[in-house]
């Protein structure tokens, strides 16, 4: 009896285990993988984390200068993150909201009047 | 083409020829070694079988050469549980496997809508990765 | 036969979310024959893994499992180092234990709330579900995602667990252990637990060696055999002896699996507390030629993979045996003689993970 009242009083006066969640959702962990997004500033369109990526969600187009990324193809390994020398591409703890359409993002230089040199290529 | 050689983490390797290969598999019965599972591989003009045993957490192997077109005789009078992985080398390899006790006839993973046994070399199978850019 | 009732158990039941079909012949209500159907959502990644480049082929096979992904991968990683004459550093080695660890954990609490729930007792299955996402947030908070985690790579892991983190486990750990006690408790000494399991789909050990049953089906049948004894990664260096029950019924396997939570536990805490310093990841070159088998024990038995490279970027072969595949002959033999009612508890006592069966 005593062991159940304890039960009752501890069922009755606790928050409940679950979160209100679209009201209220879970701040994400400060390591967890989310959104990856690619910053161009110092991109030299080197291909290694179109080739790295194990789903080809990526690709590279060097002649446009141009990276189109899926995201939705994305499975958030972060194998492009490693592959990456010019640390161009970014992941954020935050996760990636529904959407009704699937986009193909495209990332280009800030500045893109300066001509790609030829030993930038990654062989 | 040639067979395996050392592989590292069997301990051994035996080979058994197709006529003498459900006798090497009884030995293993009698000696109580727990069936692990049989593989194929593809090896051109006949296929290489291992049936993996447990001997106190050490594998040890046998290795049977099938030219393709033979049949195989099923392991299941010896080991029942084969049965499985009997009717995945059916489905997946094309091989005919005779006496199998519980047979799925070549339907036991595959639909008929296959034309192919998929794991199969010759077996093309392209990659579904974008080349070119679309826009 | 002719005289009996047939009745298509799955491939959409209840019990179980995933599609395999059990062809079960009845006779009043007593099953006398089962036959399995599978093949419903076979993915092929076998031959994926032959089209795919060796290094992406980890993130391939994380996927064959939902539930012990990270352990797939563990093993495809071992075979691969072997092939390439890699040993990981000594932190890595660790590292993947306290991973392994906590992903037999939640594996186990996700099987005893659903066996929970398989008999009706649907609130000892929200109890459980509740501890284990506190073991979903541990690997989130480490590893940054629930499931498939990705941290095993070719040489080492890709992820590290620093102060913070180890700290938090610790803090962690312990409150889950008293909490998964109390829960363990009331599950294995209930009444109506016990009627429902005790006695249900019987293998004798002689039959779980015979049929070739892996994992808690044996060890549930009091053959103390686990694949960690043979010390891949850092299980050697730990403390450690397999967790067996002699009955060799629904009840025994349950409690091997429940007693496994406890020891998951320890080892991942021991494994924190001897954690060496060191680099995460050794680099390599080449590609793989020639051959190797390695062997883990995923939460649901023994898992294979067996690993053929020719030397290009492409595999010769990747054979994947997961311990399901070796568990369904040893669940056919028991489910005749059974009563129709128990089938799904029967069933769900080998906890069946369809989803790597068909890989």
């Amino acid at each position: 009896m005593a062991r159940m009242l304890r039960s009752v009083l501890h069922n009755a006066f606790s928050k409940p285990a679950t979160r209100p969640f679209p009201e209220a959702p879970r701040a994400a962990f400060e390591k967890a993988r989310g959104l990856v997004t690619f910053d161009c500033t110092d991109c030299r369109f080197c291909g290694a984390c179109a080739l790295k990526c194990p789903t080809g969600a990526i690709r590279v187009v060097r002649e446009e200068r141009k990276i189109l990324f899926e995201p939705f193809k994305c499975i958030v390994c972060g194998a492009c993150l490693e592959a990456c020398r010019f640390g161009s591409v970014q992941m954020g703890p935050e996760r990636r909201k529904p959407v009704y359409e699937k986009p193909v993002e495209v990332y280009t230089k800030p500045e893109a009047d300066k001509p790609a040199t030829p030993q930038d290529r990654n062989e | 083409m040639s067979v395996l050689g050392e592989v590292s983490g069997i301990a051994r390797i035996e080979d058994a020829p197709l006529e003498s290969l459900l006798d090497a598999l009884r030995a293993y019965r009698q000696r109580q070694a727990r069936f692990i599972t049989a593989s194929c591989l593809d090896r051109g003009d006949r296929f290489e079988i291992l049936y993996l045993f447990d001997e106190d957490l050490r594998t040890v192997a046998v290795r049977t050469l099938l030219p393709k077109g033979a049949k195989l005789p099923s392991a299941t009078g010896v080991y029942l549980c084969a049965f499985l992985v009997e009717n995945e080398l059916q489905d997946l390899f094309g091989i005919e496997v005779e006496g199998l006790h519980i047979d799925y006839s070549g339907k036991f993973l595959v639909t008929d809508t296959f034309d192919a046994p998929p794991l199969l070399k010759q077996t093309a199978c392209e990659l579904q990765l974008p080349k070119e850019n679309p826009s | 036969m002719s005289e009996g009732t047939s009745v298509p158990f799955g491939p959409q039941h209840p019990v179980l979310p995933e599609p395999i079909q059990l062809r079960i012949s009845l006779e009043d209500e007593n099953v006398v024959q089962a036959l399995p159907a599978l093949g419903y959502v076979h993915r092929g990644i076998e031959k994926a893994g032959e089209l795919n480049d060796f290094q992406q082929n980890v993130f391939l096979v994380e996927r064959v499992c939902g539930i012990c992904s990270s352990i797939h991968a563990l093993a495809y990683c071992l075979a691969v180092e072997a092939v390439l004459g890699l040993e990981a550093p000594k932190r890595a080695s660790y590292l993947r234990v306290v991973w392994m660890e906590l992903h037999r954990i939640h594996s186990h609490l996700l099987y005893l709330g659903l066996l929970a729930e398989a008999f009706g007792f649907e609130s000892l299955f929200m109890e459980f579900w509740r501890v284990r996402e506190r073991v979903m947030d541990l690997l989130e908070m480490t590893a940054g995602n629930r499931v498939i985690i990705s941290v095993c790579t070719i040489g080492g892991v890709r992820r590290d667990i620093d102060a913070e983190q180890a700290r938090a486990i610790r803090e962690e750990l312990p409150k889950l252990r008293d909490e998964a006690r109390r829960l363990v408790d009331s599950l294995l000494s209930d009444y109506t637990v016990r009627q429902r399991t005790v006695g249900k789909g019987t293998i004798p050990a002689a039959l779980a060696l015979e049929l070739g049953a892996v994992g808690p089906t044996l060890r549930g049948s009091g053959v103390a055999q686990d694949m960690r004894m043979a010390g891949y990664a850092a299980y050697g260096e730990l403390e450690f002896r397999p967790v067996t029950f002699p009955d060799g019924d629904t009840y025994s396997r349950t409690a091997v699996r429940a007693e496994e939570v406890f020891q998951s536990i320890d080892l991942v805490l021991a494994a924190l507390d001897n954690l060496p310093e060191g680099d995460l990841k050794v680099g390599f070159k080449g590609r793989p030629e020639g051959a190797a088998l390695a062997r883990v024990e995923a939460p649901r038995g023994e898992l294979i993979y067996m690993v053929v490279g020719n030397g290009t970027k492409n595999l010769e072969r990747m054979r994947v045996r997961v311990p399901t595949y070796a568990n369904i002959p040893a669940l056919l033999t028991v489910l005749p003689g059974c009563e129709f009612a128990d089938v799904p508890v029967v069933t769900l006592s080998i906890d069946p993970c369809i989803s790597c069966t068909e890989r």
